[in-house]
């Protein structure tokens, strides 16, 4: 290997690609060579300059506190955007379904007393009432929050999500009501939201007297 | 920062927790800081270019895959918004005092070093830096200061992977030729500048 050779494999060198045969005849030949040796040496030098140098003036002791106020205002406008809003409704009429289906089954199982004589673990059973109504509580608070931000952005709210709202005994204003949209055909969840409403009274088959009912 | 501990403050900010954002902030803040100041040289406008970054970063976390690093995603705000304001001082160099820009300044070697030799060479070499296009310079500086890969580079800088390799084989040669000319009888007999990457 000669010079010009040993030059070209440089940056693979300094990059740490140079491997296998060709690292051996660069390395034979840099022990030998002065030249390749000095022009290395430099080049390694200044890498270990860039790469170590303090000499940075230090950022302001108030600097996050100053990148964390300026955020607050773009982040309300951001949620105003058209395409962005109609993604946060999709998003929001998805939680209100798990929300909906969740609140109906646990509802639902709920709604037969347990007889009196059936000594069915009680610490257990108040426990997960306990766990659910918590888990319950935190995703309607959630979803109460994420409906003033939209509402607060200027966001229309579909005629669904008020009809969530209301049974989730969320207080929403008079005029977002009347202004919600009908928005069922953009909605491609509305065929799993149409199945999970509950089915009016008039129309649920009387289970047999003797059939046992399980909670769930 | 692990990457775990990072996904889930970047997943917690998403939701719009301003605490987890304001934890991502003290993380990077140096780095960022450190990187827009080398490619513009200007305290108060490298302040305000990190402040921007973080604010658009903020606006935009949606947009951010966990595919590359976040760091990954914060520089490359950060170079673009960098080259805007390179851009924008280009086009009013008439009117800017360049004897202030792009100097290397007297103090940016004086901590390392404890040889005046040593302390010259870096001031040699900073100013040769100082020289090199944007996309060379920062190259050079994610490369050297970032040990990022030239595959990470170029997704910051938004070039192949091949160009990067290309802008840091200029950039070698530029430095190269810059200091080729100095009277340094031998460059590895010079312990401060080979060992400056553990002080």
């Amino acid at each position: 290997m000669n010079c010009a050779e040993c030059e070209e494999l440089f940056d693979a060198y300094l990059e740490g690609q140079l491997g296998g045969s060709l690292r051996l005849e660069f390395d034979a030949h840099r022990v030998r060579c002065r030249r390749c040796q000095q022009t290395l040496a430099m080049l390694e030098a200044i890498g270990n300059v860039i790469a170590a140098d303090p000499q940075v003036p230090e950022l302001p002791a108030d600097f996050t506190a100053r990148v964390m106020s300026e955020i607050e205002r773009p982040r309300r406008l951001s949620v105003a955007r058209p395409r962005v809003r109609l993604v946060a409704l999709v998003s929001l009429q998805a939680a209100a379904v798990i929300a909906f289906a969740w609140l109906w089954q646990a509802h639902s199982a709920r709604s037969p007393a347990p007889p009196p004589s059936t000594p069915v673990a009680p610490v257990v059973a108040t426990a997960q009432d306990e766990m659910r109504a918590r888990a319950m509580e935190l995703l309607v608070e959630r979803f109460e929050d994420r409906l003033w931000e939209m509402h607060a952005a200027g966001a229309k709210i579909t005629s669904d999500l008020a009809s969530v709202a209301r049974y989730l005994n969320i207080m929403i204003p008079e005029d977002v009501v009347r202004e919600s949209v009908k928005m069922a055909g953009l909605n491609p969840l509305q065929a799993l939201w149409d199945s999970l409403l509950p089915t009016p009274p008039d129309e649920v088959e009387p289970a047999p007297a003797d059939q046992e009912v399980h909670s769930i | 920062m692990p990457r775990s501990e990072e996904s889930r403050l970047i997943a917690r900010a998403r939701r719009g927790n301003a605490e987890a954002f304001r934890q991502l902030v003290e993380a990077y803040k140096e780095r960022l800081f450190a990187f827009i100041w080398r490619m513009v040289r200007d305290h108060h406008e490298a302040e305000d270019i990190a402040q921007a970054t973080f604010v658009r970063a903020y606006e935009a976390l949606e947009s951010y895959s966990d595919r590359w690093a976040f760091s990954t995603w914060l520089f490359t705000i950060a170079y673009r918004l960098c080259v805007n304001y390179l851009r924008k001082r280009r086009a009013t160099a008439s009117e800017v005092d360049f004897g202030q820009v792009g100097d290397a300044g007297p103090d940016v070697t004086e901590v390392l070093a404890t040889t005046e030799e040593a302390r010259r060479l870096r001031g040699l070499i900073w100013a040769a830096v100082d020289e090199l296009t944007p996309a060379q310079k920062a190259a050079v500086l994610m490369f050297y200061r970032e040990g990022k890969s030239c595959e990470e580079i170029g997704r910051i800088l938004e070039i192949p992977t091949v160009t990067v390799k290309s802008h840091l084989h200029r950039a070698r040669a530029r430095l190269r030729e810059a200091l080729q000319s100095e009277l340094v009888e031998d460059w590895t007999a010079i312990p401060l500048l080979r060992d400056a990457r553990t002080a």
